[in-house]
């Protein structure tokens, strides 16, 4: 288990620091497959089947659904990432020291506080932080997009190991909720392309005219 | 649950099929604008039937099975939506078609995100499950981002992008506090057992998950430091949709924080320390930046911001005073920012622009109407005698210092009055000091007028006879500090 964790955070460190926002979503479908693994394996060994749903469930909408809706935004724009708020190599380094020394100190803070959550806590909470460091350090809007899904895909950890007998209706909610917010975020995002590519065009006819 | 309830639970379905209704057929004016109009109507009945039911029986809350918990203060914050969201749809009959003309194809779409969005804030106000709340809570913020992004020019969908995208993060603060909860509890967390589960919390974990309500609710509701959604949203959204969001969609970051941080500022003297610092913060920071703003909305907006900071640092308070200057300030923040926003949309109608130079030279005369609306508004929100905003000003002044806040009233003071500087100085700007004089009056909508003027009315009327409102703030006082203590 621990190598699939490992490997999560490994490609979600991947979708957070590459500069080409094609090979940031594409890295977001084996951090979600793991997940739908590690959901899929949760609910084999503790015996609880309402979790197969939610691996399902997360197939289609985290592995499937949200990396075709993210690509749709790259439509009418460049597939480079607008330059972010911390130069680039040091948010490498950032990224590196919080997902390996954060899900070291998580590791020892459940062992020694909260022994009896499920493994997938420190993975959870090591995302949601490198999540919201993403989300403060970003500035391209596809990659605060790719943030808010790694925290949500932290959250989504958290429920599973600390409730995972919760209600699985409120957990359905709880992911219909999710792909509501990035349906309109898409939406917010697509219009803002045409906008930029309509600028853009004018600005192009003004120069030509200009010389001309 | 029986059948005989269904008309308790009108406050939300009959928004919720209203808008289908619009979405489907509503590209007739008259349908979309009756629809509205009427299930607006049947919400407010049926949470007066509740009002009624509750009055009339011993208990202090009804609940239906475990789903819903009704008590005083989810009525007083749905018949507040409700409301808000009546004199929105009305005001925006005539102002969304002349002033975003070029979306003529969609007004229907405006309405029914309107209605949705008021059937989940009502659905949230109502459920008693912390995770249903939040679910709703959700949703009614992401659907309210339609109407923010309704003009699609490049600043409205940036406003409307830092919206939905900062509150959607923040709020997941708060659904992490509610995992917590859940975990430490063992049991799902319900509102009507929350005080019982936050006073068996160990020390440490009852200050993380109170932190982490901090963080979720304060970015709901645009206190600082986690307001920057808040001036861009309001500046860049129609008029009336700035009203839906400073008298409904920030409510709910109130309702949250009363449902869930009072009870940890109830057992913990550090989170009612920390939170009234940060609501000074708010008062002073919204007051101070107000002034720099050459944007009128922006001006009210940041004088919201300063606003709402009363209304966080009493509703953490322990004693009843506190909290019912918090409910009072409540409902008289959503009445001053109502005829505010509602003037500046006015503004905005016959001028066609929102910067204070423009409309300067843009502007002729004003309705008497419009300008005497701004003035009280002005005055209301320094908290003047006479206006009901006295009354919870001077509640919350008094409360503040009988718990040893004496530097959070002072702050509160001096912040209320810079505010007041800040709109009166705007308003002389405008309709004094106006480079245009035109000696024809300017033809604004009947329906605009009255729905600012109604805004004005209910707050004098209020501070002149607060004994109309007193009955519903003290239940909902009551059923607060009920849960919690």
């Amino acid at each position: 288990m621990e190598i699939i964790y490992i490997a999560i955070l490994f490609f979600s460190f991947l979708a957070g620091e590459t500069k080409s926002l094609k090979f940031s979503i594409l890295s977001l479908v084996p951090h979600s497959i793991f997940i739908v693994i590690v959901v899929f394996i949760i609910g084999y060994v503790n015996n609880i089947p309402s979790l197969y749903l939610i691996a399902v469930l997360d197939l289609v909408v985290r592995a499937i659904l949200m990396p075709i809706l993210l690509f749709k935004c790259l439509k009418n724009r460049v597939e480079t990432e607008t330059k972010p708020s911390i130069s680039h190599p040091l948010s490498i380094a950032l990224s590196i020291v919080l997902l390996s020394i954060g899900y070291h100190f998580v590791e020892m803070f459940k062992s020694s506080y909260i022994p009896h959550v499920i493994s997938s806590f420190s993975s959870g909470l090591t995302l949601f932080l490198y999540g919201f460091y993403l989300f403060i350090s970003k500035r391209d809007i596809l990659k605060m997009m790719i943030s808010f899904f790694i925290i949500e895909n932290g959250i989504h950890f958290l429920i599973i190991s600390m409730i995972p007998r919760m209600p699985k209706f409120i957990e359905v909610l709880i992911t219909f909720n999710f792909v509501v917010a990035i349906i309109f975020l898409v939406y917010i995002s697509l219009r803002l392309n045409e906008i930029f590519v309509r600028e853009e065009i004018e600005k192009l006819k003004k120069s030509s005219s200009q010389r001309s | 649950m029986s059948i005989e309830l269904v008309p308790y639970l009108f406050s939300f379905i009959a928004p919720f099929i209203a808008s289908l209704i619009v979405f489907l057929l509503g590209k007739k004016r008259f349908i979309k604008e009756s629809v509205s109009v009427l299930s607006i109507f049947l919400a407010i009945l049926s949470t007066i039937l509740c009002w009624s039911a509750l009055s009339i029986s011993d208990k202090t809350y009804l609940t239906f099975g475990k789903v819903f918990y009704i008590d005083g203060f989810s009525i007083l914050m749905q018949l507040m939506v409700e409301f808000v969201a009546l004199m929105v749809i009305l005001y925006s009959f005539f102002y969304i078609p002349k002033v975003y003309n070029h979306r003529k194809d969609n007004f229907h779409n405006y309405y029914s995100a309107i209605l949705l969005s008021t059937a989940f804030m009502n659905l949230s106000f109502i459920f008693n499950n912390l995770f249903l709340l939040y679910i709703a809570l959700e949703l009614s913020t992401i659907v309210a981002v339609y109407v923010i992004v309704f003009n699609l020019n490049k600043d409205s969908l940036r406003a409307g992008f830092k919206y939905i995208i900062l509150i959607n993060v923040g709020i997941l603060f708060s659904l992490l506090g509610i995992i917590l909860l859940f975990y430490m509890a063992g049991e799902p967390v319900m509102i009507s057992n929350i005080g019982e589960v936050i006073k068996a919390l160990p020390r440490n974990i009852a200050l993380l998950s109170a932190f982490l309500f901090i963080v979720g609710f304060f970015t709901k509701a645009g206190l600082v430091p986690f307001h920057l959604w808040l001036p861009d949203s309001y500046s860049e959204s129609p008029s009336s949709v700035t009203v839906f969001l400073a008298g409904g969609v920030t409510k709910l970051g109130f309702y949250g924080l009363v449902r869930t941080i009072t009870g940890f500022s109830f057992n913990y003297e550090e989170i009612k320390i920390l939170v009234i610092f940060l609501a000074s913060l708010s008062m002073l920071i919204g007051a101070i930046v107000a002034f720099n703003q050459r944007d009128i909305k922006k001006v009210i907006a940041y004088v919201s911001i300063s606003e709402m900071g009363f209304i966080a640092s009493a509703l953490v308070l322990k004693t009843y005073e506190g909290i019912f200057g918090g409910v009072f300030h409540l409902i008289n923040h959503t009445l001053i920012k109502g005829a505010l926003f509602f003037v500046a949309g006015a503004i905005v109608y016959s001028c066609e622009s929102r910067n204070i130079e423009n409309i300067k030279k843009a502007i002729g005369k004003m309705p008497t109407v419009i300008t005497t609306s701004f003035f009280i508004g002005s005055l209301a929100v320094g908290g003047m005698p006479l206006f009901a905003s006295f009354l919870s000003s001077i509640t919350i002044f008094f409360a503040l210092t009988e718990e040893g806040f004496l530097w959070a009233s002072i702050v509160l003071i001096v912040s209320e009055f810079i505010n007041a500087v800040v709109l009166l100085k705007t308003a002389i700007e405008i309709f004094w000091n106006k480079e245009k004089n035109e000696v024809s009056t300017i033809s604004i909508p009947f329906l605009m007028l009255i729905c600012t003027v109604f805004f004005v009315i209910l707050l004098i009327l209020f501070g002149i006879y607060p004994e109309i409102i007193y009955p519903l703030i003290d239940s909902a006082t009551k059923g607060i500090i009920r849960i919690l203590s």
